[in-house]
């Protein structure tokens, strides 16, 4: 049991070169809200005042976001922005993973099925960008 | 076009390159060169490390881009042609690269750039670089009410 430190903390994606490739200058990382599927399951016969739920047997994955300081011509965030250029095909969606600052250097492998970005350029700090990836099925926990 | 991994990197599992894996239910572990959700013993759920590349490993594939982002060193000329870049430049792009890897975050990238510090302790600590004492004499100069006076 251990409380594990954030610092070090990184987001990889896959890059054309087939190597997973961190991206730079990360301030903070949302990891997905993986939630299994329910259902209401209540009947007009049932007596008890609680409203019981069922699993479906499906989880979604949900989406893991970001926020980094942007560098436009930084290579890897330029490689992160042409995946919304250029969007990969069904099948050959990109892979992620999240490498936490344990010992162990823990992962979470994932794929995205798509990608959001947003940013903000404010007088009083840095320039920054927001990034989202849609998971394709849930993370790969260790 | 070639370059030369300067660390050890990571890929997706595949045959050349299998990545491990470990039931957390029955203890095996193994690895292997496609990808793994359930153990073969008990059919739990298990997690599967990424592959890893060693160090060194003449890499073939978008050669460019990993150069310039200090990733890997040209291994023939012809990657050096297309990469075009100075020595110093290539310094400067695996400096940035490490100070990537080790997670440094933005509000140390002057300290660990001017080598005060070389990463983080488990705690969150600093781990002291080349010039971390001549930087905290600094500080303590500056911070001192006393006017120091030194030997020339």
């Amino acid at each position: 049991m251990a409380i594990c430190r954030c610092k070090g903390t990184a987001l990889h994606q896959l890059a054309p070169s087939t190597l997973y490739v961190a991206i730079a200058q990360l301030i903070s990382l949302d990891l997905p809200d993986v939630e299994a599927e329910t259902f209401e399951a209540d009947t007009l016969d049932n007596t008890d005042a609680g409203i019981p739920y069922k699993g479906t047997g499906r989880v979604e994955g949900g989406s893991v976001g970001f926020e980094a300081f942007l560098d436009p011509v930084l290579e890897s965030h330029t490689e992160f922005l042409a995946l919304l250029t250029t969007p990969p095909a069904i099948g050959s969606e990109e892979s992620y993973k999240i490498i936490f600052a344990d010992t162990d250097a823990t992962e979470w492998l994932f794929t995205g099925a798509g990608l959001s970005i947003g940013g903000s350029v404010a007088l009083n700090d840095g320039l920054k960008f927001t990034g989202g990836v849609k998971l394709d099925g849930i993370p790969t926990f260790p | 076009m070639k370059c030369r991994l300067l660390r050890e990197e990571s890929t997706l599992p595949c045959k050349e390159y299998p990545g491990e894996w470990r039931c957390r239910k029955c203890g095996a572990s193994g690895s292997s060169g496609s990808k793994i959700t359930h153990c073969p013993e008990c059919k739990s759920l298990v997690g599967q490390r990424s592959a890893r590349v060693p160090a060194g490993t003449i890499w073939t594939l978008d050669v460019v881009s990993l150069v310039r982002q200090g990733i890997a060193v040209p291994a023939d000329e012809e990657c050096e042609r297309a990469v075009g870049m100075t020595p110093e430049q290539l310094t400067k792009a695996q400096h940035l690269q490490d100070r990537l890897r080790l997670g440094i975050t933005p509000e140390d990238f002057k300290v660990f750039d001017d080598g005060v510090m070389r990463g983080y302790k488990p705690n969150g600590d600093w781990i002291p670089g080349p010039n971390y004492e001549e930087a905290a004499w600094q500080q303590r100069k500056q911070d001192s009410p006393l006017i120091i006076v030194e030997d020339e």
